[in-house]
């Protein structure tokens, strides 16, 4: 494919499915302008890779977003603790997405990144073990244990969990 | 309402800034930055490991062969290791190839006055550190022609009390103490075949400068000595004598029969540092010349001779020993000299100045059994402690060093140029 039909064939893609990569990237971080440079960083790197990836980008740039994430995570956690009341974040539109909001907050990210791979995107265990470069077991164990400590923050999920 | 749907809602609520329309631009940019780093990254490994590699290779042992057991010079002594046994311990080594300074448990650096000197055995190649007891600090030991034998001064730093003579096969030490007077100030140290020879000046008189100088010669197989106290200077010794300058000529002390005879004019050249080669039948001489006649000069030792210029000689050369009637044996140590890392002995005819390379040395203060110069030199087994331990160990943290501080700053650039 000559450059100029990839560079339209990327132009068209980030045109018609950035909106829904920023979703995933805010639900993966909380935070409006780290989401956006997420999907920003990963679509950058994607130029490079378009000609291989350019029929089905999608998991590809998940996997770069998710890594991106935690890399980033890893590297500031020192930087950041943990507070009850999540402050630099879109305003909730009801108390249960407060309440959400919150309890995501209190997951490690790659645990966040099952939570948000298996209930948003809808991908299988095994969709997720390929995004997030681990073993099946591995999601099912991060799953068990995401899902236990966001009940333990918000009990009301109990009833709304799955 | 469901997890699912919670996270549904809570994305639809996501505030949506506007699409940089210039991305793949960047994009193509960062491609290529990345490129170039990663091109950078291979080209520096490339660069290190060639570099060690190459390092290795010059650091890489001979390949070993089984001692011949006929005595020799190895055609490359090493810097002895940290840890090399001591004749105290397991021994007399038997007869020498070579003396060679020590840094024993000290760091990298300038020998300390009172390091100790390593053997190395002429017939195994063995190393072994000489147990010298009583040897006095900063002046270096002396070893025979033939290599059985390291004499020495004894005494503290600064206070020379007298003569030693170490037998490398029997490991008997014999000494003499000097009765020169309330100060005695090392001048000249010399053994031939069955004699230790020694020149220095005396103080008798407190708070006065040096009275006279003493040359006194001490034989191996009598309890007696003979000094004479002649206004000569002492230049060098081989098994068959001492040369002297006496009385404006040259002059040979002998070995066994304490005779002078006359060797040759003094020509205006003087030797550099005092040093001469001695030829082995006392028939010659070689010195590096401090004069204008020539960076190095030899002389037959007859009635009437004179100096005669080495051709193609190079500054920096100092002759060691004879190794035949026309070839000498010289270090070429680079400068500076006491620094010089594994200076090379070339053999260099006194006729032709034709040059043949023959030993490496682990530093200029090798002492080699001149004797065995007229021996085709051995190949000898490398000694089991890591020669040039210190040397080696120093070169290897400066390389790693070297590693972490490239590592380290690709990373810093590849941070720099991640997106």
């Amino acid at each position: 494919m000559p450059d100029r039909d990839l560079e339209a064939s990327f132009a068209n893609y980030v045109g018609a499915r950035r909106p829904a990569l920023v979703r995933v990237a805010f639900l993966l971080c909380g935070d409006q302008h780290h989401a956006e440079d997420l999907v920003q960083s990963a679509l950058i790197k994607a130029v490079a890779h378009w000609k291989r990836i350019g029929d089905d980008p999608e998991p590809w740039l998940r996997r770069v977003m998710v890594n991106d994430h935690i890399s980033r995570w890893r590297r500031h956690r020192g930087r950041e603790r943990l507070m009850d009341v999540v402050p630099d974040r879109a305003v909730p539109q009801h108390e249960e997405h407060a309440e959400l909001a919150a309890a995501l907050a209190h997951l490690a990210p790659k645990q966040r990144a099952v939570i948000v791979l298996r209930y948003y995107e809808d991908l299988t265990e095994a969709q997720t073990a390929q995004v997030l470069g681990v073993s099946v077991g591995t999601v099912k164990s991060q799953h068990s244990d995401a899902l236990k400590r966001l009940r333990g923050v918000v009990p009301a999920l109990v009833q709304t969990g799955g | 309402m469901g997890l699912t749907d919670l996270l549904h809602d809570a994305a639809s609520g996501a505030p949506l800034g506007a699409s940089d329309p210039d991305l793949w631009d960047r994009g193509r940019r960062a491609h290529r930055r990345r490129r170039t780093a990663n091109l950078m990254i291979v080209a520096v490994t490339l660069l290190l490991v060639g570099s060690l590699l190459g390092f290795a290779r010059q650091q890489a042992a001979p390949r070993i062969e089984p001692a011949s057991g006929t005595p020799a010079i190895p055609e490359r002594i090493w810097a002895p290791g940290a840890r090399l046994a001591t004749t105290d311990d397991r021994g007399p080594l038997g007869q020498l190839a070579a003396l060679v300074s020590t840094v024993r448990g000290t760091e990298v650096g300038a020998p300390a006055p009172d390091a100790p000197w390593a053997g190395v055995s002429a017939t195994t190649g063995a190393y072994r550190i000489i147990g010298l007891p009583g040897l006095a600090p900063g002046l270096d030991p002396v070893l025979s022609p033939d290599g059985t034998h390291v004499s020495y001064w004894t005494g503290a730093e600064n206070a020379v009390t007298g003569i030693a003579d170490y037998d490398t096969v029997s490991g008997t030490t014999r000494t003499w103490n000097l009765d020169g007077g309330l100060v005695v100030q090392p001048l000249f140290l010399g053994r031939t075949r069955n004699s230790v020879v020694a020149q220095f000046s005396r103080t008798i008189v407190p708070d006065q400068g040096p009275t006279d100088d003493v040359l006194q010669w001490f034989p191996l197989e009598s309890r007696s000595t003979s000094a004479t106290y002649t206004p000569v200077v002492a230049f060098g010794s081989s098994d068959s004598g001492t040369l002297l300058q006496q009385d404006g000529s040259w002059s040979l002390l002998g070995d066994v029969v304490d005779s002078v005879s006359i060797a040759g004019d003094i020509s205006e050249a003087r030797p550099l540092d005092n040093e001469v080669a001695l030829s082995p039948d006392g028939s010659r001489f070689a010195f590096a010349s401090q004069s204008y006649l020539g960076p190095m000069l030899w002389q037959r030792i007859e009635f009437g001779s004179r100096a005669q210029k080495v051709p193609k000689a190079q500054l920096n050369d100092r002759a060691i020993g004879w190794i035949d009637d026309r070839t000498i044996a010289v270090t070429r140590p680079t400068q500076p000299v006491s620094d010089a890392p594994w200076p090379r002995v070339v053999a260099v005819d006194v006729l032709s100045g034709e040059r043949r390379p023959l030993l490496r040395l682990p530093d200029a203060r090798t002492i080699l059994a001149t004797d065995l110069l007229q021996v085709p030199p051995a190949r000898r087994p490398v000694p089991s402690e890591p020669p040039g331990a210190l040397g080696s160990w120093s070169s290897q943290l400066a390389a790693l060093g070297v590693v972490v501080a490239c590592g380290g700053a690709l990373i810093l650039w590849r941070r720099r140029v991640r997106l």
